[in-house]
């Protein structure tokens, strides 16, 4: 694929998402007005209706509509929060840094225990230690994460007090370090254990597959240990697959956010959809559908890139192709 | 959902809490507040009323509403559409404005000709005013189109009262983000959305001073998190009634202590039936669906027996007319007029059909978020099969649940009814004209004739019993079925402030618990 095709295939991609992402919302019967007014909006007349919807722009034909979404958009303007009454790009800052906390600490520790496990796996040569790890691995996984979350609250906050059942931060201190990084931990620890399992197979294969290659086979000729075999030999393999798996890894955890920072009333992006979604707020669930869209698709564009740095192979097959 | 209820066990049986202190006092509600004032949308009136003033108190639920920012509310004149209301010397607005009557003249027109909210039909429809007028410094003169003799119990007791000289050139109060500022018992101090909410208390309040000096208000949706809270000691009170089967696990954990909602429930949930399809447009049948169900059952089955059954509207109230009853509990009778009305069982299948044999199968919606009111789905999807009906539940997000609702594209739907809905006498004529018991356009004629002479009464005498005659006529062949009043529980920590006076309607975190009363304790607010 040329660089050209490729840039043109993520402008495709991106255009789609924003245009799902105006259309969704708009899919569901009612709107935004049942929510401001509550049980009385059936008493509005149209007119009232209609003027309220106005404040919103949501009285115009939708092609006009999409029209102003689109051009706003050009303009980083995503409109005015119906529920917050603000301007949902300022909304979504305030929560932005929340959410990359956990999911960027989820991140880096799902990659780095999962890789470890893998490796552990491979270097554990009795078939029933393996097995075991392998079960042990994929039982967590599969375990709901609001499941894991309530679990992790009624031992560690509730049972044995040693950390907070929810927030950010502690109210009382205020946006402290320590206070932040107590908050922070079971909210990671629950996001961290569902995503490990995924690394960890990922990680498997590909040291399977490394550690069957020739240059392996002669380190091992050569009389090289079986650990230094994989730690030096395979695992920098084995790593560049999961390069596109860190990148997809991104938006999989900031979709998991919804469920985790619910459960632990956890003021990121993952809440805000949840309370954006109940009260039909289009403005925001476009904003942060949208920012969720954006940041796959330059995760993928950092994961290319990096792909390309990694293996010369792949550079050396664009150029050709360009 | 389910998992929230087994969440929320697994947090008790871990809770091994210890009493702890804490000032200020922390408090958790079900809901992020993004804003407070009357336009913040969902925003419940205990939490606006800890801000701001009312010109009557405590609420228009129990028919014992007191002036409170006004000194008296006076008919004027025999036709019942005038009224004069005398407003306290001295109160002062949280930045130190006096306030007068301009401020309240200035907000029952902003009600009236601005922007909808929640709360605005009580000055813009039911009743209409006509008129506001200043006379003086603290007295203002209001008329209404049609008789409004409930003016002083209902509408003086649910508006809350806007600062002028902040809200004059507001064009689009969902939008407003100016300061917050009220005349009540609490001064919002630091708002910050998704976090919390931290009101310090009004040492100047006119009304005595809060017994708290400091509350932090979290947002906790999910219920499990919050009484975990409450059980690891970050919390003093949850906010939110406890559910029924955490109810005597939590009223005998240490540290912690129990108050029930008011022995007088004005909190339902219902089995809404959308009277614009066939056939629950026809009253016969939606009498005899009445008569399947058994709403004993349901209270048993959901909320273990804590709580009554009764018709709607709440009993409880002084506005429901006296021996009210839904037709109910007799499966028998209603299979009888199923059979009359040619829906019958016709290849023994079980199930009913129609005159032209198609089955009769209806879904009931019912909201993701509320896992008491999925159990009492089942229930009566159960109930209604035994008097053969095929009833499907369909699990729907709440936002989604409330479109259909309002778009009319359900069968059956079971929601919570709120105290606005069940209590509130003008509330009743709102709700028969638009769409929750009926709506205009759909011919009635009974109905027509008695929202007329609803309208005409000029006392309180003859419009309460206009509403009585509108709620006969609405449980001959309900379209909202009461399955049943819970009784709600409240727990909080004693050790940190064990002031809560339940309010019917109110629930225990309202500034009537928060208040040391100034020429003392009104009957209404005693514990």
């Amino acid at each position: 694929m040329t660089r050209t095709s490729r840039i043109a295939g993520y402008i495709v991609v991106l255009w789609l998402g924003a245009t799902a992402n105006f259309l969704l919302p708009r899919l569901l019967p009612g709107d935004p007005v049942d929510f401001l007014i509550g049980d009385d909006a059936g008493r509005l007349t149209r007119a009232q209706r209609s003027a309220m919807l106005a404040q919103f722009g949501m009285d115009r034909p939708l092609i006009e509509q999409y029209r102003h979404y689109m051009s706003s958009i050009a303009r980083l303007d995503l409109g005015t929060s119906l529920a917050h009454g603000k301007p949902v790009l300022k909304v979504i800052a305030a929560r932005l840094p929340w959410t990359l906390l956990l999911v960027g600490i989820s991140i880096i520790l799902a990659f780095v225990i999962g890789f470890i496990l893998a490796c552990v796996f491979h270097w554990v040569e009795r078939a029933r230690t393996s097995s075991a790890l392998m079960c042990t691995v994929v039982f967590f996984g599969s375990l709901p994460p609001f499941w894991v979350g309530m679990v992790t609250i009624a031992i560690f906050a509730v049972a044995l007090r040693w950390l907070p059942t929810h927030g950010a931060a502690s109210l009382e201190e205020g946006i402290t370090w320590g206070s932040v990084f107590r908050h922070a931990l079971l909210p990671v620890a629950t996001l961290t254990l569902g995503y490990i399992p995924s690394v960890f197979l990922v990680a498997r294969a590909s040291l399977e597959d490394a550690l069957g290659e020739g240059y392996v086979a002669l380190a091992r000729s050569h009389g090289a240990t079986p650990l230094r075999v994989l730690l030096r030999q395979a695992a920098p393999i084995a790593l560049r697959p999961l390069v596109n798996q860190f990148a997809m890894s991104f938006g999989v955890l900031l979709g998991g956010t919804v469920i985790v920072e619910t459960v632990f009333a956890y003021p990121g992006l993952g809440l805000l959809l949840y309370e954006g979604i109940l009260a039909l707020d289009f403005p925001l669930v476009q904003g942060v559908f949208l920012l969720l869209v954006f940041s796959v698709v330059l995760a993928n564009i950092a994961a290319d890139i990096l792909q390309v740095r990694l293996d010369p192979r792949l550079r050396s097959g664009l150029d050709a192709t360009a | 959902m389910r998992s929230r209820l087994v969440a929320a066990g697994i947090g008790l049986i871990a809770c091994l809490a210890l009493p702890g202190f804490a000032a200020p006092l922390r408090v958790a509600v079900a809901y992020e507040v993004t804003n407070l004032t009357p336009y913040t949308p969902g925003l419940p009136e205990t939490l606006l009323e800890l801000v701001y003033d009312k010109l009557a108190a405590p609420s228009p639920y129990l028919g014992n509403a007191q002036p409170w920012l006004a000194t008296a509310i006076v008919p004027e004149g025999q036709d019942g559409k005038a009224w004069r209301i005398e407003l306290r010397d001295g109160v002062r607005w949280h930045d130190g404005k006096p306030f007068t009557s301009s401020d309240v003249v200035f907000t029952l027109r902003y009600y009236r000709d601005g922007t909808p909210n929640r709360w605005t039909h009580h000055v813009s429809d039911t009743p209409k005013l006509t008129t506001i007028e200043p006379i003086d410094r603290l007295s203002l003169r209001i008329g209404c189109e049609r008789p409004c003799p409930m003016f002083d119990r209902v509408t003086a007791a649910d508006l809350v009262i806007l600062p002028e000289h902040l809200w004059r050139s507001v064009k689009e109060p969902h939008l407003y983000h100016g300061p917050l500022i009220g005349t009540g018992p609490y001064r919002v101090s630091q708002l910050e959305a998704g976090r919390f909410l931290r009101l310090e208390a009004n040492r100047d309040y006119f009304g005595g001073v809060p017994r708290v000096a400091s509350i932090f208000i979290s947002f906790i949706r999910n219920p499990a998190t919050a009484f975990a809270a409450l059980c690891a000691g970050e919390l003093d009170l949850v906010a939110a009634p406890v559910p029924p089967e955490l109810v005597e696990p939590l009223a005998h954990r240490k540290g912690l202590a129990m108050t029930a909602g008011g022995n007088s429930p004005v909190f339902g949930v219902e089995l809404r039936v959308n009277f614009d399809r066939a056939p629950f447009s026809d009253p016969e049948f939606r009498r005899a669906l009445a008569l399947a169900i058994r709403p004993g059952e349901v209270l048993q089955r959901v909320a273990l027996g804590q709580g009554v059954v009764g018709p709607f509207p709440a009993l409880a109230s002084p506005w429901t007319k006296p021996g009210l009853r839904q037709p109910s509990d007799d499966p028998r009778a209603a299979a009888a007029i199923f059979d009359a009305m040619g829906f019958r069982d016709r290849n023994a299948d079980g199930l009913r059909e129609d005159r032209h044999g198609a089955p009769l199968r209806f879904s009931l919606k019912v909201s993701s978020s509320e896992p008491l009111n999925q159990r009492a789905a089942q229930v009566v999807v159960r109930q209604l099969k035994a008097v053969g009906f095929d009833v499907e539940v369909n699990v729907v997000d709440p936002a989604r649940s409330r479109a259909l609702y309002t778009t009319r594209q359900f069968d059956l739907l079971i929601d919570d009814v709120t105290p606005h809905n069940l209590a509130d006498p003008d509330q009743l004529m709102q709700s028969v004209m638009y769409g929750y018991l009926w709506h205009e356009g759909r011919s009635y004629p009974e109905l027509d004739a008695l929202i007329s002479q609803w309208r005409i009464a000029s006392t309180v005498e003859a419009r309460t019993e206009a509403g009585f005659a509108l709620q006969e006529l609405h449980s001959k062949a309900p379209v909202a079925i009461m399955l049943y009043y819970p009784k709600s529980h409240y727990a909080y920590r004693p050790q940190a402030y064990d002031g809560w006076r339940a309010i019917p309607g109110l629930g225990v975190f309202h500034k009537w618990s928060l208040l040391e009363f100034a020429g003392g304790v009104p009957e209404w607010a005693k514990p």
